[in-house]
């Protein structure tokens, strides 16, 4: 009775037992890494735009509570907009050429519009929060139109950037699926902080 | 003129985007209650970002390689916590978590010194850099996982689901660790 259930559980254990895969840790490393410090050393390009615009960060308080999802929202619109497009490629619904077709327009408006809207609720929201938690703050309309400047211009170079690079990773044979990812988040950080710093400076009235 | 194309990427992309936004605003609540540390430490502050996309690339990373180990059979669900796919996913992603936390300890360090912000003593700095960046890393796994576990019983595609969410918490954790490790080194 007790060798039968035994046996009963070794066969319930060998077949619960996982399958090993072909998972070697030093390929998962070394694959891994680059990828990795891709990400990590643009952030700390965006971190240094961000530890040189100090003194803007001064003047207009509240502002850091803003930083965070201002820098995330490139992520979601390009990196959506570069699924999109990648896929559209693959499917053949657009040509891999530097040419706005309709499907690209709206494509592109589309994402433009959602960036614009989603950088004035940024402002209000980084408002509140700074309202509700008693944070000093330059106020709803500085805040929401440095918001609102520096989305629409950072949307503006990396929406029509995302679409030449993803046509141009195509065009060389590359999926832009596996391609984009690390590229946008390179790229969209500096373009981001930068457009932040331009629009925080317009606010401002330093230029 | 906005077609329905463009309404229909509008419409799909406002509430992920929000919910996004909301977390990630978190993060910057966190970051703005030591501000003044912040401003005249702006090593701790050039820190910030790197930290939560070193984040985000961790739980990309784990959503992406636990979705293709659950589509090739590499994985059971049922049994997710016992598998050997799993374990050998996070030693390796921690190693890498080690390899990536020292670069940015010494990115940092770097960075800071030619561009002439003012220094912190460099040890400290690089174990801000180093701690933050492991606690980060190791919730970023088990969140990563924990989110993915319930996706695949809840039969999503864990790289559809984990992955914007993870990025958004990056944010917010990252945040805390950073203010967290600088208090436990006596940096601010």
């Amino acid at each position: 009775m007790v060798l039968a259930r035994r046996t009963d559980r070794s066969f319930a254990a060998r077949r619960m037992r996982q399958p090993e895969g072909p998972i070697k840790i030093r390929r998962v490393v070394r694959e891994g890494i680059l990828g990795v410090l891709i990400a990590t050393t643009s952030g700390v390009i965006a971190g240094l735009g961000l530890a040189m615009m100090r003194g803007t960060l001064e003047r207009m308080a509240g502002m850091l509570v803003m930083i965070p999802p201002f820098l995330d929202m490139r992520g979601n619109i390009s990196g959506s907009l570069s699924s999109r497009l990648g896929t559209a490629l693959h499917k053949g619904t657009i040509k891999p050429i530097y040419r706005l077709s309709a499907y690209t327009v709206q494509n592109l408006l589309g994402s433009m519009v959602l960036g614009s809207v989603m950088s004035v609720i940024i402002g209000i929201f980084a408002y509140t929060v700074c309202l509700v938690l008693g944070y000093t703050n330059a106020g709803v309309v500085s805040l929401t139109l440095t918001s609102f400047i520096g989305g629409v211009l950072a949307n503006l170079i990396m929406i029509f950037l995302t679409f030449l690079s993803t046509v141009f990773f195509f065009h060389r044979g590359l999926d832009p699926d596996t391609v984009m990812g690390p590229y946008v988040t390179a790229i969209g950080d500096v373009v981001s902080i930068i457009s932040l710093f331009v629009a925080a400076q317009f606010v401002l009235g330093g230029w | 003129m906005v077609s329905r194309e463009a309404w229909t990427i509008i419409r799909e992309g406002f509430a992920p985007n929000l919910a996004a936004m909301a977390l990630s605003t978190l993060g910057g609540a966190i970051l703005n209650s030591r501000v003044e540390a912040l401003l005249a430490l702006p090593a701790l502050l050039l820190l910030a970002p790197p930290l939560a996309d070193m984040a985000g690339e961790f739980g990309t990373i784990i959503g992406a390689r636990l979705a293709t180990a659950l589509k090739l059979g590499y994985i059971r669900p049922r049994v997710l916590h016992r598998s050997p796919v799993l374990r050998k996913n996070v030693v390796a992603l921690l190693i890498t978590g080690c390899f990536a936390s020292l670069y940015l300890g010494v990115a940092v360090l770097v960075i800071s010194y030619i561009s002439g912000l003012p220094l912190i003593e460099p040890a400290k700095l690089i174990g801000v850099a180093f701690v933050s960046g492991i606690m980060l890393v190791v919730v970023t796994l088990v969140s990563g996982i924990m989110l993915s576990a319930l996706s695949i019983r809840y039969r999503k595609d864990p790289s559809d689901t984990t992955i914007p969410v993870i990025t958004s918490i990056a944010d917010t954790v990252g945040a805390i660790f950073l203010l967290l490790a600088a208090q436990l080194l006596n940096v601010i």
